[in-house]
């Protein structure tokens, strides 16, 4: 697939989700553009004002257009709760989400890619049984209790790490990049850096759960595939190290489907962490879409339906790639 | 391993907390940090009390009035003109769009009043409601505002009002800086940031509000009452009062509001914190929709109320932290009517009452429930339960319904509910404060009014109270009035609750205050 | 088959399971202890007791009971969600996959679009865009899991109707109707069967999800993920309120998946063991 290819692809992928976020609001009974502003201070002047710069008083392609070239520019409009424009509150939310979900992915990726691994190599052993329950167990835990179950355990019982939040109160992390574990770094607040880590463990850990059934199951089952291959057992028969026929040429192959399980549980992280943000009060996307759903702020719900379709949607692409890096067999398939 | 255990020993040891921030736990997030336009307790607390001055004030932890930014006052005989001397040299605060180039004045005294007085004074805040203003009927009643001189600013009203200066004392009069707003116009940033940047002549400073996560604020240095002595004020909101007791705990928070009946009696047993509790100047009730199908038909209201167990609602939701309430004002206010008849309980009367009225199968309806705990209802949703079950036992099916607090706040204020859930704490200890703001004809129209009930005889004694200035007399009124509501029914009064605040024992200069009001200009940390 | 089924250790348990499920939602319909709604003077907060079996929760009222009603809702819905998916979703992908061309190229594109969202987000804005209450919320986990149903169904008729004898059948000129309906659909049942149970499972999830982030069925009825948002509150001074309604949820969640994976063990033998 040549560049162009891509960027099309891209481009369509993009006016995808721009069509989508602009349906959303269209849906919704009553008038847009009184949806748009909420009820608050809606002066009939204000809201030919707004008519005006929604571009509500042109034809549907043409208002289209107009919000495409907005969303081009990033920009969503107010919320109507905060007054903020969407976009600053944006730049604030992400790397909060994404911090967790990065350190939920890390620790879930290594243990369940291991956990796999013991499983398929030893297989119907000890192991084989833990992992397969675990991830049976995994897949149908509501994430919902168990967080409620790890914040019983880990911070009321044991007070070992706190209830919520994303640092400690006192601490005051000035802005750069957002994500705070890089941000206190920065400021050279190392109490600031700690209290960030005490408070990312119960929701990483929690998070990364969803992720763990996951990759256990399908490095496991990719394991066993290519375990059963001819290649692999003419390796063994040539007498090479068991370790060297596990990681050279099993791990190998069965990469590329470790990694599109990676990035489909990324895609499920983006579901979990809004249980897990709510639940930890953590100051990211998952938890300002519920709150702005609950607060009916419906330009802070077309942003999010737009910026939740596309980190799904640069997740995938960027899995795509990966993938074709690792496994050139899948190029141009 | 090895590095790992000794970087975890290393993060568990880190509790050291830098001492100078006084953290306050609060239970819901700011609708807006301009006291003019917003009504609730959380957003008062978090720009009124903080970052502003009034022209008298209430002294700390009472409801008495005090000298504020107005040093003196003098009223004339027909008592209709209020004149305020005016304090000098008070500075304001500084932001990074605005620097003050004077101290405060007239201009300022003139600026805030008539603004709110006049929509088309040029610093009106476009499309602003100045709701409370309207509710205290400040708009009725006042006539002009008159700059005499610097330092002297007079107040010409229509008729003689009794509670006119415990007004001036409340949150919405504030006093706001002219030169900042004119400042505001001329930049094109729009009187809009009054409500995210605003500037005082407070004890604090405002720094930033991080939506549904904190509000921090600075000492002011130039305070005219002395600089406080806490240095950073950071007010941090945790909804879940179960998280809020947890960082109690661990010393996070140094005062906490709303602790959760069921929790008193765990806090009681800590070591490092203290309950501190007063009789609360509150009521919560249901307010019926008395211009909607089928809530204009006194009869179902009535047979409404009777479904209601009061009892168990005090008992389950209050756990004895609150009295049943029968009048719209607290007993412990002055013309409190102890001769109304309470809430009885009577499903089968209810029943008939209902199909008197019409409705022998009962009706669907929907019934607000508070989405935040406030002073006067910790528990909104649950209480909507009980009140489900209760109604459905008479066959009135009530859908419970909700939204976030400001957008709760906004929808009731127009009317849009068939029954909800409300509250009230008073802000200047007057019965006209609780009747005529939340029962009055003119709170219809301002939006406080959720009964939107307007009852001539009733307002009409509300009027003659208040040009009546002989405390007796007015409340002989006030006590007609409640027999009135008490027959009426526009609400179903619900109870009085207590004040309960948790603080930690390093706190000193802390006092719980009567109107709920947060003012952290005296405290400090041991 | 059901007796080759329960031989299968995994589908077993799930069955064993699902079954007292179903049993405690038709028991519910007739008995429980006490009404759910029903509120107990003094009595909150109980731990279990000769009176309260599973102790009362903040208001009085009798957990058992709750949980039972509970159970009849989300099996209810599950096997709700589960019928409308076969209905809806198995037709079409059908239809989809025999007939191929335009109508499997536009109903292939609206599934994209459905599926372009995480479901549970997906099922979020459509309550958000609805409103609440007990039929959106069922209207939003169904379309949720509808594209789940479709998939595999037009991928295994795909393959069915490019075998021989369907494509000769074709040839001599047998309606359509009478293909799907003697030959497509039947052959099509197991990944239906097994669709099926996902899509039971993931409808339960979701609506408790709903629940818990206070969007989904509204008060009175005691969803347990509704029931579990309550305990939260109660996490210090009495967490015995968060271990039942989530231990249910988590068993018949397990229950169906276990069904859905032994299904497929078992009428699919090729995957057995992955």
């Amino acid at each position: 697939m040549s560049i162009l290819n891509k960027v099309l692809k891209l481009f369509f992928a993009f006016l995808f989700i721009c069509l989508m976020s602009f349906t959303v609001i269209r849906l919704i009974p009553g008038d847009p553009v009184t949806n748009l502003i909420g009820e608050r201070g809606a002066s009939p002047e204000r809201i030919e004002e707004m008519r005006k710069n929604l571009g509500m008083d042109k034809s549907i392609p043409e208002q289209f257009f107009i919000f495409t070239k907005n969303a081009l520019q990033g920009d969503f409009g107010e919320s109507i709760v905060s007054k903020q424009p969407i976009t600053s509150e944006f730049k604030v939310l992400w790397p909060a989400t994404f911090e967790l979900a990065l350190f939920a992915i890390i620790w879930s990726g290594i243990i369940g890619i291991v956990l796999g691994i013991l499983a398929a190599v030893k297989r119907n052993s000890f192991w084989d049984y833990g992992a397969v329950s675990l991830s049976t167990i995994g897949f149908a835990m509501p994430i919902f209790w168990w967080a409620l179950l790890v914040i019983f355990f880990f911070a009321v019982m044991l007070g070992l790490f706190p209830v919520s939040g994303r640092v400690g109160v006192e601490f005051e992390i000035p802005y750069h990049t957002g994500f705070y574990l890089i941000d206190s770094l920065f400021a050279e607040d190392k109490a600031a850096f700690f209290s960030v880590i005490k408070h990312m463990v119960l929701p990483a850990f929690v998070l990364g759960t969803v992720s763990l059934a996951l990759i256990v199951r399908v490095t496991r089952s990719a394991f066993i595939d290519i375990q059963k291959e001819d290649y692999i057992r003419t390796a063994r028969a040539k007498g090479l190290q068991p370790a060297q026929v596990i990681f050279k040429h099993i791990f190998k192959n069965a990469l590329p489907q470790i990694l599109t399980a990676l990035g489909l549980a990324f895609g499920q992280l983006l579901t979990g962490a809004i249980m897990t943000e709510t639940i930890f009060s953590w100051p990211g996307l998952g938890r300002w879409i519920i709150k702005s759903i609950e607060a009916r702020d419906y330009p802070a719900v077309q942003a999010g339906v737009f910026y939740s379709m596309l980190i799904i949607i640069i997740v995938n692409f960027c899995t795509d790639e990966l993938i074709k890096i690792v496994n050139p067999k899948l190029r141009g398939s | 391993m090895k590095i790992l255990l000794i970087s975890l020993a290393f993060i568990f040891s880190v509790t050291a907390y830098s001492a100078q921030n006084f953290i306050f736990c609060m239970e819901g997030s700011p609708s807006s940090f301009n006291p003019q336009i917003v009504t609730d307790g959380v957003s008062m607390n978090s720009s009124a009390q903080t970052v502003f001055n009034r022209l008298v004030e209430f002294k700390y932890g009472t409801t008495e009035i005090a000298p504020g930014l107005a040093e003196s006052w003098t009223i004339s005989k027909d008592k209709k003109t209020f004149t305020f001397k005016l304090r000098k040299n008070v500075q304001f605060h500084s932001n990074s769009l605005f620097t003050p180039t004077r101290t405060f004045n007239a201009d300022d005294v003139v600026y805030t009043f008539k603004s709110q007085l006049d929509t088309k004074h040029p610093l009106t805040i476009p499309a602003a409601n100045y709701e409370y203003f309207k509710a205290m009927e400040l708009d009725q009643l006042i006539v002009d505002v008159k700059k005499i001189d610097d330092y002297t600013v007079a107040f010409i009203l229509k008729r003689p009002e009794a509670p006119f200066l415990a007004n001036l004392a409340m949150d919405f009069a504030s006093i706001q800086s002219e030169e900042y707003a004119k400042s505001l116009v001329k930049s094109g940033k729009g009187l809009k940031t009054l409500e995210t940047a605003p500037i005082g002549t407070g004890p604090f400073v405002f720094k930033s509000y991080q939506k549904d996560s904190t509000v921090r604020f600075k000492a002011f240095d130039n305070y005219f009452k002395g600089k406080p002595k806490i240095e950073n004020l950071v007010f941090v909101i945790v909804t879940d009062s179960t998280v809020r007791l947890q960082k109690m705990k661990s010393g996070e928070c140094h005062v906490m509001s709303e602790p959760q009946p069921q929790d008193l009696d765990q806090i009681k047993a800590l070591k490092n914190v203290k309950l501190i509790s007063t009789e609360g100047l509150n009521v919560s009730y249901v307010a019926f929709n008395t211009t909607k199908k089928p809530f204009d038909n006194l009869k179902v209201r009535e047979a409404v109320s009777m479904a209601m167990n009061q009892k168990s609602y005090v008992d389950i939701i209050y756990r004895n932290q609150g009295t049943a309430a029968k009048n719209p004002i607290p007993p412990t206010m002055w013309s409190y009517n102890n001769s109304t008849t309470a809430n009885s309980y009577d499903v089968e009367k209810a029943k008939k009452l209902l199909a008197e009225a019409g409705y022998p199968k009962g009706f669907e309806t929907d019934l607000w429930t508070l989405p935040v705990s406030r002073p006067y209802l910790p528990n909104g949703k649950k209480l909507g339960e009980l009140m489900q079950a209760d109604l459905a036992k008479i066959g009135v099916k009530a859908k419970l319904v909700t939204f976030d607090w400001p957008t709760y706040l906004e929808k009731s204020k127009k009317g849009e509910h068939q029954m909800a859930q409300m509250g009230w704490t008073g802000d200047n200890g007057d019965p006209d404060n609780f009747m005529n703001v939340l029962l009055g004809c003119g709170a219809i129209q301002a939006g406080s009014n959720l009964a939107r009930w307007c009852d001539k005889e009733f307002d009409g004694l509300l009027q003659k109270a208040k040009e009546d200035s002989n405390q007796g007399v007015r409340t002989g009124f006030y006590q007609k009035a409640q027999a009135i509501f008490n027959k009426q029914k526009p609400w179903y009064p619900i109870a009085h609750a207590k004040l309960n605040k948790v603080i930690s024992d390093k706190v000193t200069g802390y006092k719980i205050d009567p109107f709920g009001h947060e003012n952290f200009s005296n405290v400090d940390l041991k | 088959m059901l007796k080759k089924l329960l031989k299968n250790r995994g589908f077993f348990i799930g069955f064993c399971l699902f079954s007292f499920f179903a049993f405690t939602a038709l028991l519910a319909a007739i008995w429980t202890p006490y009404s759910y709604q029903e509120v107990f003077e003094n009595s909150a907060l109980l731990k279990p007791s000769a009176q309260f079996w599973l102790g009362t929760d903040d208001l009085g009222r009798d957990i058992l009971s709750r949980l039972l009603i509970g159970s009849q809702l989300s099996l209810g819905i599950g096997i709700l969600v589960g019928g409308i998916s076969i209905v809806v979703g198995a037709s079409l992908g059908v239809i989809s996959g025999y007939f191929g061309g335009k109508v499997d190229q536009i109903l292939v594109q609206i599934m994209n679009a459905i599926q372009a969202l995480p479901s549970l987000l997906l099922a979020l804005f459509v309550v958000a865009i609805l409103g609440g209450g007990v039929l959106n919320t069922i209207l939003s986990v169904t379309l949720v899991s509808i594209p789940l149903m479709y998939r595999m169904v037009r991928s295994a008729a795909i393959v069915e109707s490019s075998k021989e004898y369907i494509v000769s059948a074709r040839a001599l000129g047998a309606s359509d109707f009478r293909i799907i309906k003697s030959h497509i659909f039947p052959n099509c049942t197991t990944p239906i069967l097994v669709q099926m149970a996902v899509c039971c499972s993931d409808a339960i999830l979701n609506t408790a999800a709903l629940g818990f982030l206070g969007l989904g069925i509204p008060a009175p009825y005691p969803e347990w993920g509704t029931m579990l948002s309550d305990s939260k509150t109660f996490i210090e001074t009495a967490p015995q309120l968060m271990t039942m309604p989530g231990l249910c949820l988590l068993l018949l969640i397990l229950s169906t998946q276990l069904m859905s994976d032994g299904l497929r063990d078992q009428l699919d033998p090729k995957l057995r063991g992955r």
